[in-house]
């Protein structure tokens, strides 16, 4: 089960917030609840900090050491994230 | 309380690289003493240690680094280049900076859920780039 999200980028207060900002609104969009979003630095990182990480496509081989996790090439397109994050739900 | 001045709103034909980029992005912030000299140096050595992950969208980038490599006052610069800025390993490239300098983890929030809001709109972004003069790109961003 996801129960919490970790996006994260290399200074933990940028782009990581973006993406927490429209990971919210796709998981709104795909009605999923019960969900805590939150933003970090790649130190932040580690196995069993998050069920899901989300990062930008280039951090991703970071990510993936620590879990499961999805790469974004465009962090403000919802759609993009949306569906990534339906297969990530899905493959639950 | 706004984040963005129209003095550090600018329009530049275009950099040497992605570096040169970044430090004529970072220096309208350094000029007004928002941020230390040494920022442009974090944002370039992020970017050089984790790759560019400061571009967001296809054209946009948002360079920043932590308060503690050199913030000072929480402020917002816009550069607009009228040439694609390449990085190093990525095929997206970028024309629109929109510089961060935040002070702390969360003065900088309220203006980046406006900044996304703005930007996750495909056609504003397309108008965005064509803007022809520095007044009519501050006031795509002015509510920020």
């Amino acid at each position: 089960m996801i129960k919490k999200i970790l996006c994260f980028c290399g200074s933990g207060l940028g782009t990581s917030f973006v993406m927490e900002m429209n990971v919210k609104k796709a998981l709104k969009n795909l009605g999923i609840e019960g969900v805590t979003v939150d933003h970090s630095t790649i130190d932040d990182v580690l196995p069993g900090a998050a069920d899901l990480f989300v990062c930008s496509a280039d951090l991703l081989p970071n990510a993936q050491k620590a879990g499961k996790a999805i790469g974004l090439n465009n962090m403000v397109a919802v759609k993009e994230i949306q569906e990534k994050l339906k297969l990530a739900f899905e493959e639950e | 309380m706004s984040l963005l001045k129209k003095e550090n709103v600018q329009i530049c034909e275009s950099a040497d690289n992605w570096r040169d980029a970044i430090r004529i992005s970072v220096r309208p912030l350094e000029q007004g003493g928002y941020v230390e000299s040494c920022y442009k140096d974090g944002i370039i050595e992020n970017v050089e240690k984790l790759g560019p992950y400061i571009i967001i969208a296809d054209h946009i980038a948002l360079p920043h680094a932590r308060p503690e490599q050199g913030a000072v006052k929480t402020q917002i610069g816009i550069t607009l280049f009228r040439q694609d800025i390449e990085f190093d390993g990525k095929e997206t490239t970028a024309r629109l900076f929109v510089t961060l300098a935040a002070k702390d983890n969360n003065s900088h929030l309220d203006a980046l859920v406006q900044i996304s809001e703005l930007l996750s709109d495909e056609d504003k972004v397309e108008r965005i780039l064509k803007a022809p003069d520095v007044q009519t790109l501050y006031h795509y961003f002015e509510r920020i």
